[in-house]
């Protein structure tokens, strides 16, 4: 039997909440502009900014910059070892969900 | 950490997900809009058929057969406009693009099994047979509207798989109905799952 996640096993970098919503905005689709997902998250330009970041370092995230027309945009992805953290982030957190079920 | 932790966890990332998701390719007035008009479309199909099957379109007139195809391809066209104008309104009221992602969406879930039912119907009606077209439609756009839900909330799905299901009955056994089925389906679904959007989510 898998023994249910301690805190110290869950990945640290997707635990912290505003980086988990940016995970989980991201696992939706392909790709989303960076005003598309501060809408969503509900953070600032900087916030999202500094946690976006943290994400793409450990390579969760990609983040691309173009033009469409004259105006900058920016685009976050999120990456194949993004979608599997993520993946398993979530089974961790069932894992304690199941495991507090058997206990109560 | 603990379970009610997690599952708060939990709850956080679906209410993200579904936000993120939350402009589906089937707006609510879209949905109710298009099944208002296909509603309509089968109480003027029974006129022109003069009964619930398809299958008699395949004795009328060359006349009569094209009235008939034009006003489910009308309807289909119709519905689709429709469906891009409420999709453009909703993505401009939340500050969005709507070609970006649900454009992208919209059209690698709907775009194929448009093109397959398209093909089908010529071929079909060309050759005489007019009974399993409403099966091949609801079949089809089950299967574009389940896709959508892979990449979307969970409303999309269940409406795509009532289509499929449907679709399937109407091939085995409910043809000589099949416009009752087209009702049920392309009309009533439509305006319930429409009906449920605007109660979920506000559009």
């Amino acid at each position: 039997m898998t023994k249910p996640a301690s805190p110290m096993d869950l990945d640290k970098v997707i635990h912290e909440r505003s980086r988990l919503a940016i995970m989980a905005a991201l696992a939706t689709g392909e790709g989303m502009t960076f005003n598309d997902l501060k809408e969503i998250v509900g953070m600032t330009d900087g916030n999202l900014s500094v946690h976006a970041h943290v994400l793409e370092s450990a390579g969760y995230v990609r983040i691309e910059k173009c033009f469409v027309g004259k105006k900058p945009q920016t685009t976050l992805t999120v990456t194949a070892a993004g979608q599997s953290a993520f993946r398993k982030y979530i089974d961790q957190l069932e894992q304690v969900v199941v495991a507090g079920k058997k206990k109560g | 950490m603990d379970s009610n932790e997690a599952v708060e966890h939990l709850a956080t990332i679906r209410k993200i997900m579904e936000s993120a998701t939350k402009l589906t390719v089937l707006p609510g007035r879209a949905a109710i809009a298009g099944g208002v008009l296909a509603l309509v479309g089968s109480v003027i199909s029974y006129r022109l058929l003069g009964g619930l099957s398809f299958g008699a379109a395949a004795t009328m007139s060359a006349r009569q057969q094209c009235a008939v195809a034009g006003l489910w391809m009308g309807v289909a066209l119709i519905a689709v406009v429709v469906d891009i104008l409420f999709t453009v309104r909703l993505a401009k009221k939340q500050g969005r693009s709507p070609w970006s992602r649900m454009g992208q969406l919209a059209a690698y879930t709907m775009g194929p099994a448009v093109l397959v039912a398209s093909a089908l119907t010529v071929s079909l009606t060309d050759h005489g047979l007019w009974e399993p077209l409403p099966a091949i439609w609801m079949m089809l756009y089950g299967v574009a509207v389940w896709m959508s839900s892979l990449l979307s909330t969970r409303a999309p799905g269940l409406l795509g798989l009532f289509f499929l299901f449907a679709g399937f009955a109407t091939l085995m056994w409910a043809g000589p109905v099949a416009l009752v089925m087209v009702a049920l389906t392309f009309g009533a679904a439509h305006i319930v799952y429409g009906i449920y959007l605007l109660k979920r989510f506000g559009e």
